[in-house]
């Protein structure tokens, strides 16, 4: 008769065998979940941050005048922070501010003339613009 | 049995103490960028309020060929006119120039601009441009 007389190991090595394996996991589980979290709560300061910035851009078109195919609108940034023009918007139609001017860029407290060339019909017009945050102001244009 | 027991406390009680940091923490930071942007909506406000309050009337005059103007605040609050843009009607030119008018309420404020008065036949008009964006226009026949 064969018996086996091999010995297992001890409960204590178990014990901290299994014990260790357990950390293990655990070190894992946490760390990828540590790193989810702070990603996610990263942008938690960023929304505050950009809701803030929002409220604080300030644009406003103080004159614009339409003459031979030309718009000039005045615009001025009384908000406390640089800027920059987004959109233009004529009537009905939205265009994007670079289609029209290169330098878009309207510093705080900063007055800023910009002129395109564009055909509008005879009668009374609304010109706006709108700020990279979303502020925005318009004017009323009498064409002759 | 009991042994098993305590583990379970204690792997549970880990558990809720990592996530109470969690929440602790999570709420800290909305907390305070929540109180951030209510301290900045509330300014805007303020802002927004001292604004409308704003109100001036002005009359222009010539002074030695260049444009005088002469501003009554008739507004509730101070008003510190920071631009001032010349439309010259007949040649399409804009002058902008760049002043710190700061009047008082009920304050009367004359002041010259380096500017041509428009010569008869000709027109020009002029926006004043507040600190606070409000925007008055008058138009300068000559």
């Amino acid at each position: 008769m064969c018996l086996n007389t091999r010995r297992g190991i001890s409960e204590v090595i178990s014990s901290l065998l299994l014990f260790v394996i357990a950390l293990a996991v655990l070190v894992i589980i946490a760390t990828s979940i540590y790193g989810y979290y702070t990603n996610a709560i990263s942008y938690v300061p960023l929304f505050f941050h950009e809701s803030k910035l929002s409220m604080l851009e300030k644009l406003k078109v103080v004159y614009g005048f339409y003459e031979d195919g030309t718009v000039v609108l005045v615009i001025y940034n009384y908000g406390d922070i640089h800027t920059e023009i987004s959109y233009i918007v004529v009537d009905q139609k939205v265009y994007l501010a670079t289609d029209f001017i290169t330098d878009t860029e309207v510093k705080a407290g900063e007055i800023k003339v910009i002129q395109f060339e564009l055909t509008l019909d005879q009668g009374i017009h609304v010109l706006g613009i709108q700020g990279r945050r979303g502020s925005k102001s318009t004017i009323l244009v009498k064409v002759q | 049995m009991s042994r098993r027991r305590g583990s379970t406390i204690i792997a549970l009680s880990i558990i809720t103490i990592i996530a109470f940091l969690i929440i602790v923490s999570m709420a800290s930071i909305i907390i305070s960028g929540m109180s951030d942007l209510l301290r900045t909506q509330l300014n805007v406000f303020d802002e927004e309020t001292e604004r409308m309050r704003e109100n001036i009337e002005v009359e222009a005059f010539s002074s030695g060929g260049k444009i005088g103007l002469c501003i009554n605040n008739t507004g509730t609050t101070t008003i510190l006119i920071t631009y001032v843009v010349v439309h010259d009607v007949s040649s399409d030119d804009i002058s902008i120039y760049n002043v710190m008018w700061a009047l008082d309420t009920g304050e009367d404020l004359t002041e010259i601009l380096e500017h041509e008065y428009p010569s008869p036949g000709s027109m020009v008009k002029c926006v004043l441009v507040s600190s606070r964006g409000n925007t008055w226009q008058i138009t300068i026949k000559g």
